[in-house]
């Protein structure tokens, strides 16, 4: 669990540092802030040494394609001669982990001069550095309870191919939702299946829909629900609101001791829907050690979770962020829950 | 005031009271005073300024994201209550980062510069906004009227525990038309705004021309 995040040279941000973070923490702000790359970022630090997770980012962002000239992409200004920087402290041992993120360089076969009487030079640009093409990602980790040991990862594009080398798995586990992965179940529903909380699956579901009483995976690995129909229905097509419960639901339940980012926590949800949806995020967050990063716009979905943390035991744990953005500068403005109440309270705009 | 929404900080100039009536009081003198750019916001008073001032300055609008503050000018008015209010007040400012001021009614030179002044200032008798209202209109002729009601039920076993609010309300319900607090009485022009007891207001007040 982190206390404190990081962030430089990642796409928009040029700096951010977000400290004194909680378990369960909601982030605002206006458009183009930084709220979902602060997302990324955090994401990118669980699997630093998981390359993939850079290419899926750009799939969330509905960018489901990658070429050499998207890797700058990642870059502030594109510019890839600035590395990116992510390091994160972890809340009990203070152990600091950082994720270095800079371009793979192409490696140029050597140039044979050919000595003669005569060399004939074309005037070329008036730089000290030799030319380079990124050919990719290099990913650098580190923590600071092993400083000796560095795991270096790489992500690039050989002729049609996008290759991973050296990617390695992390005990820390984070799932990120977002609108384009809300139907990413099957696998989750499984494990969850396993572990025996389907009837907490189905408790939350019920909160909109009272007619669900079963949830199953058929024989092709559909998601199936059972509302009162003669028939099973597929789960996708039960409601929006319903499958935004399904997957923050099954991502809290598959990620004990781990992180969930979910972006636009409001998207899909009547307000009405949204308190029940932050009450079931809380105490499963508290149940199974899971911390959250939850980004919204509303002030519905705000308002939401300052009312289920306010019946939660677990309020001390419940912040919210405010990510400001002027030019090249960013600042986290903290808000802890009795903050946010007394902002709310007293009618001052806190997004 | 009408209320649109959650505010912003949208002025450089910020005038923080500890209620509603304050905001309607201030309101209407600022502009009597022909200070027209300012903002006025309900940080509360005793019990909650400790809690809500920290949290006026999180709003937006208030400081840039370079931490550099956007309010150039911020005014704290509040009731007197007790013998330490400045001292309260200075030290709650302090604790969230400002300069506060040396003394009562005057401005710190920090970013932005804060002005603490404590009701009903240093040249009136008593505790609150109420004294000072009613100072305003000592001379008015209905001021008999409020001041005999005020002596006969001073006479009473179960006597009003805060003698200037019943004095200020008394003095409201003299009137032609009825308003039941000092702020919508400010903006029905029932208190003296001209009386020489409003100049130590007015002149802290000034700093926000």
């Amino acid at each position: 669990m982190f206390k404190s995040i990081k962030i430089k040279n990642l796409r928009a941000i040029t700096e951010l540092e977000i400290d004194d973070l909680g378990q369960v923490n909601l982030f605002v702000g206006q458009n183009n802030c930084g709220k979902t790359t602060m997302l990324e970022g955090v994401f990118f630090l669980i699997g630093a040494t998981n390359p993939q997770l850079l290419v899926n980012a750009n799939t969330f962002r509905g960018l489901p394609v990658m070429s050499k000239e998207l890797w700058c992409t990642f870059f502030h200004n594109m510019d890839m001669e600035v590395p990116i920087e992510i390091s994160g402290k972890i809340r009990e041992s203070m152990e600091e982990q950082k994720l270095l993120l800079r371009p793979k360089k192409k490696k140029v076969p050597p140039t044979n001069f050919e000595v003669s009487d005569f060399v004939s030079l074309k005037v070329e640009p008036g730089d000290s550095k030799p030319p380079f093409i990124p050919d990719g990602l290099e990913l650098e980790y580190t923590s600071s309870k092993n400083l000796t040991e560095k795991i270096t990862s790489e992500i690039f594009v050989k002729g049609n191919d996008l290759l991973v080398e050296r990617a390695k798995e992390r005990d820390i586990r984070g799932i990120f939702i977002n609108p384009l992965t809300i139907f990413d179940w099957k696998d989750r529903f499984g494990a969850v299946q396993r572990k025996k909380q389907v009837p907490e699956v189905i408790t939350l579901l019920k909160e909109i829909d009272p007619h669900i009483s079963y949830l199953g995976l058929n024989e092709i690995g559909l998601l199936e629900a059972d509302i009162g129909l003669p028939r099973l229905l597929p789960a996708n097509l039960v409601g929006g609101g319903i499958a935004k419960f399904l997957s923050v639901a099954l991502a809290m339940l598959d990620c004990q001791d781990g992180i969930v980012l979910i972006d636009e926590f409001e998207n899909g949800l009547h307000y009405s829907a949204q308190q029940k949806m932050w009450h079931g995020v809380l105490n499963w967050a508290q149940k199974l050690n899971v911390q959250v990063f939850a980004t919204t716009h509303s002030i519905e979905c705000i308002k939401a979770y300052n009312n289920s943390a306010a019946s939660s035991l677990f309020a001390s744990e419940a912040k919210m962020f405010r990510i400001e953005r002027k030019d090249e500068n960013f600042r986290a403005v903290e808000y802890t829950k009795e903050q946010l109440a007394e902002s709310l309270e007293s009618e001052w705009e806190v997004r | 005031m009408p209320n649109s929404g959650p505010s912003r900080i949208t002025s450089k100039r910020v005038l923080a009271v500890e209620g509603l009536d304050e905001k309607n009081f201030f309101d209407k003198l600022l502009k009597y005073l022909g200070i027209s750019e300012f903002q006025i916001e309900d940080v509360g008073g005793k019990e909650k300024f400790p809690k809500k001032f920290p949290v006026l300055l999180k709003t937006p609008g208030f400081f840039a994201p370079d931490e550099s503050s956007l309010v150039t000018h911020l005014a704290i008015v509040r009731d007197k209550d007790e013998d330490e209010a400045f001292q309260s007040v200075a030290s709650i400012v302090a604790g969230a980062g400002l300069v506060p001021p040396s003394k009562h009614s005057t401005f710190s030179k920090g970013s932005p510069k804060v002005g603490v002044f404590i009701m009903p200032g240093s040249k009136v008798k008593g505790t609150m906004l109420e004294d000072l209202c009613l100072k305003t209109v000592e001379g008015h002729p209905a001021m008999k009227c409020v001041n005999e009601f005020a002596s006969c039920v001073s006479a009473l076993e179960a006597k009003p525990k805060n003698m200037a609010k019943a004095k200020a309300q008394t003095f409201l319900a003299a009137q032609a038309e009825i308003v039941n607090s000092v702020g919508l009485g400010a903006q029905r022009d029932y208190w003296n705004f001209d009386s020489p007891a409003l100049d130590e207001l007015k002149q802290f007040l000034g700093n926000l021309r």
